[in-house]
């Protein structure tokens, strides 16, 4: 009896706070979606069918991680919340003469129901809408997926017992609180002032600080591979830095434009610094949340965007032309030749700019102007692996007869292309000492044989036997030092042509297990994965731009109630409802400019981590990156001004006399 | 010319569907001098805090005017009215209605800050007035951390600083132990005998027994008037006492 009537006060309870409680459910249930979703397709077992289907997999996980992570911290955000606006109801129950264990039995059933609420609509959600997740994730792969949107137990299991975990610390959380409080003061709750806080001087020059080390890392990397490496360092570097700088600097700062009478003491200034100030440690926690979020979402969105735009550049990067074969001997390149020409007349399909070489490929490492070994362990480092280059080695006459330019070069001087952006400046083997010339472009990209994510240089020399030189050092069995016979050719003709084409090709013994590139085939694979990519990117991006929308929502609406009877006493001692709206929209303005403005910067400085990170799969153009990043940013700061936009009005609706 | 000049106020109030209507005030008329220092006593429902809204320019009467200095307030426009109550007016309300983002300082200067004075002024107006109302060395601190009496006279500082025409007070001892409550009397007097204009609504007999001149309310009507004049305040609170338990009677026996 008395279990069921602490039940329905919990009930009760919601009820009359569903105007707090319903967003918290609303949050709670897209969360619990979002995980369902995650996981439902990561425990799919047509995944592994799927091309690319593993990286999908690894992305996957790592979205489910992400999604976990965010929800334990915005339950808590939003939980603190609700529970800082009740204490004085619960204060009130306690007062009446319930027990404290009682108070905490009644949070702990409304949590519970709050959990199976949101754990019946997100699941609920989650079956209704996988079909359509399906067709989507079906579009973004381009190709035929064999996932079936079946209902998947181990998904809905997985989710349940991931929040319950995080609703029992919730749970956890508030019981202490509970405990820990007095009724009286629990009755007087949210009215017993706050002291104005002190600026902290140290923790703002350690937020500055930390910032600025994430900022510098990302600034003075240079190779891909140690921008992987760092990513997480610096992220959460700048992540602490900037919550430090919130606690601190906001605070620091709005102190000193306080202790500027002049500026103070004016009316569009007065109610809002001193609003600021009063509430400016709550609200860092918030605002730094917004920032983070928000450059969450603007980083990932932009640079998933960025590269499914870019793929086709991606592509081009990585295989430079329609077709390339690479053989061991003239005269199975001579066969080659001879036979794709027939093969290309059955298919209807028209051969171009077809270039037969012989060059040699080998990895090594510049060191000081030096060239060593690239097994050596010392390089596989992440700091070194900038120094590792997948090296084509041509002759000057291959170089001429390729693309018909004559470089002119002296005994001692090698030319070289490279995409390094750490600069190669000298060369030296074993004291003789070779003068470089850089090379801006070349007229033909002589394909490699194999795709890579390190440096690719291309070097030309002047005769063979520098060639054989340098391969001495980088190579110590004697067939890695024999040349290699490439053929490289475009194609034109309608689609079908071409894939019969294709297929005619591939099916030949001459070409196949000859290194044959079909940049057609390949261009499946790499939307498989890349499709994936964007799938994710949004989703990501979506959940990110969700939780925004949510803090704000429950900012705003927190200091409405704290700011209503404020501003009727301004209006009874004479503020003007024009004069409110004013500091509202100031107040306001404040609130959404500062995080974005902090997510904005954030985005710069974490561009060219992005742009080294992208670069292993082969996009290097940074402009390019810039601009789509960008276009992403301003696509979230639009979104981000519309849920404001509507909190705002909400707010004004509240605090008006 | 009467300070403040009230004629024939009305004020019903409909509900939503206009079903029933609820008349607060009937007829009120009475003027007040500059200088004097009204109290407005009367049971709960007779119209003291519609009639205080009202001269406050929050409500708008049904029919009726109010003039001050001559000016009717139904005269000044709706976007005006906010800097017309606060260049012409105080307030002193029953719950303080402090700030509690602002030190007793900033409280107490709201007004002029929304006036646009200079640092200079308010300086100039803060110090005259803060030893008057004995506020000295509370300037920094924050409403939690001081008295109700304290508070009480912040808001009273906050409603003098302007050099209103008129000081309105609602309940303004209703919060407050009899101590404190004796005090802000006492003060409200020495702020009317260097001229101030005061006009109060109360329920207290004691504290109506500072006034000069004691309107009753009965019925949405002024009622009946005692005048302070050359009595004490020990006589004039018993003719209070008096005055309240005939009306209660519903007025008969009041000679």
């Amino acid at each position: 009896m008395t279990k069921l009537l602490y039940f329905r006060l919990a009930l009760g309870n919601l009820w009359k706070n569903r105007q707090t409680y319903l967003p918290f459910l609303t949050a709670s249930t897209l969360l619990i979606f979002s995980m369902y979703s995650f996981l439902m397709i990561t425990f799919n077992p047509g995944l592994n069918k799927v091309r690319g289907g593993v990286q999908f997999l690894t992305i996957l996980m790592f979205g489910a991680f992400v999604v976990g992570l965010f929800s334990a911290i915005f339950l808590f955000y939003a939980n603190s919340f609700l529970i800082k606006r009740r204490k004085r109801e619960m204060g009130l129950y306690g007062i009446l003469g319930m027990e404290k264990k009682h108070i905490a039995r009644v949070l702990r059933h409304e949590l519970s129901v709050t959990w199976l609420c949101a754990m019946l609509l997100g699941i609920g959600l989650g079956i209704l809408l996988t079909r359509l997740l399906f067709l989507l994730i079906r579009l973004a792969l381009r190709v035929e997926v064999p996932l079936v949107g079946t209902v998947s137990m181990q998904a809905i299991l997985v989710t349940a017992i991931l929040f319950a975990a995080l609703y029992v610390l919730l749970i956890i959380y508030n019981s202490l609180q509970v405990r820990f409080t007095n009724p009286i003061e629990l009755f007087r709750g949210g009215q017993t002032g706050e002291k104005e806080p002190k600026a902290r001087w140290s923790f703002a020059v350690l937020g500055l600080a930390l910032m600025g080390g994430g900022y510098y890392m990302a600034q003075a990397v240079q190779n891909p591979m140690a921008a992987i490496a760092l990513f997480f360092v610096a992220v959460l570097m700048v992540i602490l830095g900037t919550y430090l700088l919130f606690f601190s600097g906001s605070i620091a700062v709005l102190r000193l434009l306080k202790r500027n009478r002049r500026y103070y003491y004016q009316p569009r200034h007065f109610v809002t610094i001193s609003g600021m100030l009063y509430r400016m440690k709550q609200n860092a926690a918030g605002l730094a949340s917004i920032a983070i979020l928000c450059t969450m979402a603007m980083v990932t969105i932009g640079t998933t965007v960025a590269m499914y735009n870019g793929s086709e550049k991606m592509l081009d990067e990585y295989y430079p032309f329609d077709m390339q074969i690479t053989l061991d001997s003239p005269q199975a390149q001579a066969a080659i030749i001879a036979q794709n020409e027939t093969l290309a007349e059955d298919a209807g399909v028209t051969i171009q700019s077809l270039h037969a070489f012989n060059a040699y490929e080998t990895t090594l490492a510049f060191d000081n102007g030096q060239i060593f070994r690239a097994d050596v362990m010392a390089y596989e480092t992440i700091n070194d692996y900038g120094k590792l280059h997948s090296v084509l080695l041509l002759t000057e006459a291959t170089y001429a007869a390729l693309t018909g330019e004559l470089l002119a070069l002296e005994a001692n001087e090698i030319a070289l292309f490279t995409t390094a952006r750490e600069p190669i400046t000298a060369l030296e083997m074993e004291g003789d000492h070779y003068a470089l010339r850089r090379l801006d472009t070349l007229p033909v990209i002589p394909c490699m044989s194999s795709g890579t994510s390190m440096n690719k240089t291309y070097m030309i020399v002047p005769e063979e036997a520098t060639a054989q030189r340098i391969l001495l050092l980088t190579e110590s069995s004697p067939e890695n030092r024999l040349p290699r016979y490439t053929v490289q050719w475009n194609i034109s003709g309608a689609g079908d042509a071409r894939a019969q084409y294709a297929q005619a090709v591939a099916s030949q013994t001459d070409f196949k297990g000859h290194n044959l590139r079909i940049k057609d085939s390949l261009r499946e694979e790499w939307y498989a994965l890349h499709g994936g990519f964007l799938f994710i990117g949004i989703f990501l991006g979506s959940v990110f731009l969700m939780g925004t929308a949510l803090i704000i929502y429950f900012k705003q609406i927190s200091e409405g109630y704290q700011d209503h009877d404020r501003f009727i006493i301004l209006q009874k001692v004479g503020m003007s409802s024009k004069e409110v709206r004013a500091t509202v929209r100031r107040q306001i303005l404040l609130v959404f400019f500062l995080p974005l403005l902090v997510a904005v910067g954030h985005v710069a400085g974490s561009l060219n981590m992005m742009v080294l990170m992208l670069s292993l799969f082969g996009l290097m153009d940074v402009p390019y990156i810039a601009v789509n990043t960008f276009a992403a940013a301003l696509g979230v700061a639009a979104l981000y001004w519309l849920f404001y936009h509507h909190t705002a009005k909400t707010y004004y609706r509240m605090v008006k006399f | 010319m009467a300070l403040l000049d009230v004629r024939n106020l009305q004020k019903v109030y409909t509900t939503r569907f206009g079903a029933q209507k609820v008349q607060a005030l009937t007829d009120v008329t009475f003027t007040v001098e500059a200088g004097e220092f009204i109290a407005i006593m009367g049971e709960s429902g007779s119209g003291k805090t519609t009639l205080l809204n009202i001269l406050a320019a929050l409500d708008a009467p049904t029919s009726g005017q109010v003039l001050l200095e001559g000016r009717s307030f139904s005269e000044v426009k709706d976007a005006q009215k906010a800097a017309f109550r606060r260049d012409n007016l105080g307030f002193v309300f029953q719950d303080f209605n402090l700030l509690d983002t602002f030190s007793i300082r900033d409280n107490i200067l709201l007004p002029l800050v929304l006036q646009n004075r200079t640092v200079a002024e308010m300086d100039r107006r803060l110090e005259s007035l803060v030893p008057r109302l004995g506020l000295s060395g509370l300037e920094c601190k924050f409403p939690y951390e001081v008295s109700g009496g304290q508070k009480q006279r912040t808001a009273v500082a906050r409603a003098l600083i302007t050099d209103p025409r008129l000081l309105l007070a609602d309940e303004p001892t209703g919060a407050l132990d009899s101590k404190a409550a004796t005090r802000l009397m006492r003060m409200f007097a020495e702020i009317n005998q260097s001229g101030q204009t005061l006009l109060m609504v109360t329920h207290s007999a004691q504290a109506a027994s500072y006034a000069s001149r004691i309107l009753f309310i009965k019925d949405g009507q002024v009622f009946h008037q005692l005048y302070g004049g050359n009595t004490t305040r020990d006589a004039l609170y018993q003719k209070i006492i008096a005055t309240l338990t005939a009306l209660s009677d519903g007025g008969a026996g009041i000679d």
